[in-house]
């Protein structure tokens, strides 16, 4: 304990020096306001942040990017609660209550709520990462390969099981992942694959390029096909803060939330995605009243709000302390520090610990500063709301495309981001997940390595995976997660088509 | 027959089957020396098993009929223009020509604001490349 207070005081230390501050500042207003804005979401700014990293201390660069992160998570709630248009995935919860809220003239409050409850989750969060980070660091300094191998799998099973769509789907994404990682040169031996000759493949593909294209490119032509207009609730934002009774009837929502978001932001997956949601299952099953939910209940904000920051924040633990990113964001933030010549993993502690706590201790700052700045900025967000999406879309094509440009100074990456494109844009009409993909594409390298190198100690001897009891535990925990989600899809198709049988007499 | 999960599933095995074909000259190896063509084949095949199970999904799972849009591929268009142009013709071209591609993307543009937005985006990029020390030309012969 002593040691952790030790820590998070050097940790703040670094993260208080002027020029952190800066970065910080500068992440979580970009991030919010890059979680107001539709089609442009925290993922597409990091990956077109990556490439201006190159320029900026290590510290930094990653401080700011968190900040972007979490910051989009604030931003996408007050587009949920003003605009019924959420920012973020994570913040299609808050549409329902919080918008109602907005109509019934207490946007304000909504917001105040959303602000603050965001902000206990996300200190208590970052405490968890605090408590989780040496003794799970210490737990992988002792992974070999075959463990390596077996922690990926996992990650790829819990992306899959935690999404949508089927698993038969995610997990197709997840071996088209995989494949699409082997493109370029094979680190073992030395061959190309899959490249056809063009030697701007000779590395794989551009991660950028690929971001960019699946996320914000593809997000634009849905959009524009939608062409839905959005309608900004014009009444007056009054008061910002809850009232007394407000206050006491989110405590409950809060901590519920609270203790749910950190613990699923561990896993790899959804995290604040299914924290939010859980937390609105959650307050509704449990609640005196339930038909309060939908008309503008507060637990229906504060709660999944509180759970999406908590795992926002504990999200960061599986890639600082054992190097495995557990959502697309976290495989960017990996390599940002790849970037800087830190190889994330459990070494990184031991390594770069100014690194480390620095950005743990920024990243409670960094939620501070949003708490403080976003309240007054408001009534700003409500005017970038206001923007027509057709002067938006452009200017996000422009500063993607300059972006991954940029990169390599690359036409064929342009090319490769117009393909993601197309690309995520089929995948999602066909409803299939773009994020299983695009973890399964980081992590494919890793694995392919890692089992190579397992099977050549073992002498070729696949049981190395499950004698060795890490391995072993990793590997049962992933197949016990795919019996559960094959149980219930059974269980659910039994049940329906009982359900049909029984009522196929009604008239 | 529109149902997504067929093409879904055709798509994998697209895929799959295209994966196996263009990597069949890599050395699969063995279980203690993985060869290059090891993991791709592993992958392929699991690929194509699992586009075959999707394939399969309709039978018990109605999906949603399948529609789209061909206008917004214009904003695609827009990219690659800009990609094509910046080394032959400069930023400052290639933003005004992306600009202006985009505008087909979207029926409801307007073509005053359009100029409006390419000259301010033109600024904006200037803007991010020498905010940022980024080496892309401004103006090509």
């Amino acid at each position: 304990m002593n040691e952790l207070f030790g820590n998070l005081l050097m940790g703040f230390d670094v993260a208080a020096a002027p020029i952190h501050f800066l970065y910080c500042f500068a992440g979580v207003l970009l991030g919010t306001l890059v979680g107001v804005l539709p089609g442009l979401g925290a993922v597409t700014t990091i990956a077109m942040l990556l490439p201006i990293t190159f320029k900026l201390p290590p510290t930094g660069a990653l401080i700011m990017l968190a900040g972007v992160y979490y910051g989009a998570q604030y931003g996408g709630s007050t587009t949920a609660i003003l605009v019924r248009l959420p920012g973020e995935a994570a913040s299609v919860v808050t549409t329902l209550d919080g918008y109602r809220m907005a109509q019934q003239g207490r946007a304000g409050v909504a917001l105040g709520t959303a602000a603050l409850a965001s902000f206990c989750a996300g200190t208590v969060g970052i405490v968890v990462v605090g408590l989780f980070a040496v003794p799970l660091a210490e737990f992988g300094l002792r992974f070999g390969p075959a463990e390596y191998f077996s922690l990926t799998i996992l990650g790829l099973i819990c992306v899959t099981v935690l999404g949508s769509g089927g698993l038969a789907k995610s997990l197709a994404m997840v071996a088209l992942g995989l494949l699409f990682s082997t493109v370029g040169t094979d680190i073992r031996s030395g061959t190309t694959r899959f490249t056809f000759g063009a030697p701007e493949l000779f590395d794989g593909f551009s991660f950028v390029a690929m971001v960019t294209g699946l996320f914000a490119f593809s997000e634009i032509l849905l959009s524009l096909e939608r062409r839905v207009g959005h309608e900004v609730v014009k009444s007056k934002i009054k008061r910002l803060l809850p009232n007394l009774a407000e206050l006491r009837q989110s405590l409950g929502p809060v901590i519920r939330a609270t203790g749910l978001g950190s613990a699923i932001g561990i896993l790899p997956g959804g995290g604040p995605v299914i924290a939010s949601f859980g937390s609105y299952a959650i307050e509704k099953k449990i609640a005196k009243d339930p038909s309060r939910f939908g008309k503008g209940a507060i637990e229906g904000v504060a709660g999944p709000e509180a759970g999406n920051n908590a795992a926002v924040q504990t999200s960061f633990i599986p890639l600082l302390t054992l190097g495995l990113p557990s959502n697309p964001t976290m495989a960017l933030m990996a390599a940002g520090m790849t970037i800087h010549g830190i190889v994330p993993g459990p070494q990184v502690m031991t390594l770069h610990p100014e690194l480390f706590w620095g950005m743990i201790a920024s990243m409670w700052i960094g939620n501070l500063m949003l708490l403080v700045l976003n309240l007054p900025l408001i009534g700003l967000w409500v005017q970038v709301l206001r923007v027509p999406y057709r002067l938006l879309y452009p200017s996000i094509l422009l500063i993607c495309a300059v972006g991954v440009y940029s990169v390599n100074n690359s036409v064929f990456d342009v090319g490769v981001a117009a393909a993601f494109g197309l690309f995520g844009y089929v995948l999602t009409k066909l409803g299939c997940e773009p994020a299983p993909f695009i973890l399964a594409f980081i992590l494919g390298i890793i694995m392919e390595d890692n089992f190579g190198r397992a099977l050549t100690i073992a002498h070729g001897d696949l049981s190395i995976f499950v004698t060795r009891p890490i391995s072993l535990a990793l590997l049962s925990l992933a197949a016990v997660l795919v019996s559960l989600v094959l149980l219930g899809s059974i269980r659910h198709r039994l049940t329906s088509s009982a359900a049909q049988a029984s009522g196929g007499g009604k008239p | 027959m529109r149902n997504p999960d067929v093409y879904a599933g055709l798509l994998f095995i697209g895929f799959g089957a295209a994966a196996l074909v263009l990597g069949r000259s890599y050395p699969i190896g063995t279980l203690a020396r993985m060869g290059p063509g090891f993991f791709p084949t592993v992958l392929s095949v699991a690929l194509m098993s699992l586009g075959f199970l999707t394939l399969l999904r309709p039978l018990w799972q109605r999906g949603d009929k399948l529609a789209f849009a061909l206008r917004p591929f214009v904003a695609l268009g827009a990219v690659l223009v800009f990609g094509v142009t910046v080394p032959h013709l400069g930023l400052v071209p290639a933003t005004i020509l992306l600009v202006g591609t985009s505008h087909l993307a979207d029926s409801s543009s307007r073509l005053r604001e359009t100029v409006v937005l390419a000259a301010g985006l033109t600024l904006l990029a200037v803007g991010i490349t020498r905010g940022l020390g980024l080496p892309v030309p401004l103006f090509l012969p």
